[in-house]
């Protein structure tokens, strides 16, 4: 590398604190240049994300030799692949759903509180589009935010960036769920819009947004493990548990339609 | 330092792709938690070369690992940090032969710098903050760090000695 001239240092430093600003403003030259990076360097993170393979069992290593060791590896990570589709398409909260199926290949920076983005190895050839819902065969992972041909990136639930509308407990207490700001990292943070007699253990579902973009509805969010009614605050402070772990995401989904495809029939009022 | 494609500036390169790639690709694969490899790079070229190309250096890392998908929340964030990274352990080098105890402290400064960043946006956001897996983090660099950074600077330093550089 040359000696860099201090002329031209200042000005890509200045060049990346104006870009920093720009993306905080939510320019669209920001966008372009992350599509252009994850135009390029996606197809390479796929390709190296995908041809991982499980570690084998323990019993089998030292009877087999190194070839059976990588197939015996692919074909445990198929497996457990399989088992985590299957439980994806059969969670009760999608079903009657269009799901794309992927596979989470890569993960970015530490947030505050942990991963924020995750890359998925299906883009916009694939159908991904931006502002859909991605889950988990456990509940909701976060939304889709940025799409290359080849990766779309996701930004978490739990992300400081992200907040869902949702209904809470039996009684269906709206408010909305963020990052948490009072407790333990990789807990999420629920503000009721107004007092609830929301319990421990209580279940968490999204709300739904217009036109499904970027929530679905009934969506599993997690569960309330909290709640603190504190003197002097018109709403209690609720801690929620999240439904998927975001450290131990691997075969995701991303919802195409709403869970409930089947028209409403309407009803007359005043007849039981 | 003969051009802008150098040897030694490409294998700063190719070294510097492959840490972001790894860095990416590993969270998914392996832990969320892992050494950060391309700060270990930048302290390598910086230890050997001064402040200037330390900065050079974090810029093209932090841009890199802004770019790989899923990038920075912010763009440009890692650049600035990098950079950042890459001024500390450039200041810190000795002509000659430096204590290991002074190589280990600019390791340990400087590997905490891209931590500043989620620090930063947890306390002024008031985020909860993961400081189990940031301090993790950190201490897995400087203890990977202690085992690569003096291969980096030694074979930099051979492909220097060779004009390579």
């Amino acid at each position: 590398m040359p000696r860099s001239r201090p002329v031209l240092l200042v000005v890509a430093l200045l060049a990346s604190a104006v870009l920093v600003l720009l993306d905080l403003a939510g320019s669209p030259a920001t966008a372009a240049l992350r599509t252009g990076g994850a135009t390029v360097l996606g197809p390479l993170e796929r390709l190296v994300g995908s041809a991982r393979g499980a570690a084998p069992a323990r019993g089998s290593a030292a009877a087999a030799g190194p070839q059976d060791l990588t197939q015996g590896a692919a074909a445990e990570r198929a497996a457990v692949e399989q088992r985590q589709l299957t439980a994806l398409l059969g969670a009760p909260a999608l079903a009657g759903a269009r799901v794309l199926p992927a596979r989470v290949v890569g993960v970015g920076a530490p947030g505050p509180g942990g991963p924020q983005r995750v890359t998925l190895d299906v883009g916009s050839r694939d159908g991904a589009s931006a502002d859909l819902t991605v889950v988990s065969a456990a509940g909701l992972v976060g939304r889709v935010v940025a799409v290359a041909p080849w990766t779309c990136d996701v930004l978490l639930l739990g992300s400081p960036s992200l907040t869902v509308a949702v209904r809470a407990g039996t009684a269906g207490t709206l408010g909305f769920v963020s990052g948490s700001r009072t407790s333990a990292a990789r807990r999420l943070s629920l503000t009721p819009v107004e007092g609830g007699a929301l319990r421990h253990g209580d279940p968490v579902t999204t709300l739904g947004s217009p036109g499904g973009r970027p929530f679905q509805p009934g969506i599993p969010v997690g569960t309330v493990s909290a709640v603190d009614a504190q003197p002097g605050r018109l709403t209690p402070a609720v801690t929620v548990l999240p439904a998927a772990d975001p450290t131990t995401l691997d075969v995701v989904g991303i919802l195409l339609s709403a869970p409930r495809t089947a028209p409403r029939s309407p009803a007359v009022a005043g007849t039981p | 330092m003969t051009g802008v494609l150098s040897p030694v500036a490409l294998v700063r390169g190719v070294a510097l792709v492959l840490a972001a790639l790894a860095t990416s690709v590993g969270a998914a694969l392996l832990s969320p938690v892992l050494p950060d490899l391309a700060v270990l790079v930048v302290v390598a070229t910086a230890l050997l070369s001064g402040p200037r190309t330390g900065v050079a250096v974090g810029l093209a890392a932090g841009w890199l690992l802004d770019l790989v998908p899923p990038g920075a929340v912010h763009l440009g964030t890692g650049a600035l940090l990098y950079a950042g990274a890459g001024l500390l352990a450039g200041r810190g080098r000795r002509e000659g032969p430096a204590p290991l105890a002074w190589l280990l402290l600019v390791l340990a400064a400087s590997a905490a710098v891209p931590l500043a960043g989620p620090l930063l946006e947890g306390l002024l956001g008031g985020s909860a903050l993961d400081w189990g897996g940031l301090a993790l983090r950190w201490a897995l660099t400087v203890a990977l760090g202690v085992v690569v950074v003096p291969v980096l600077v030694a074979g930099q330093r051979a492909l220097a000695r060779r004009g390579l550089a």
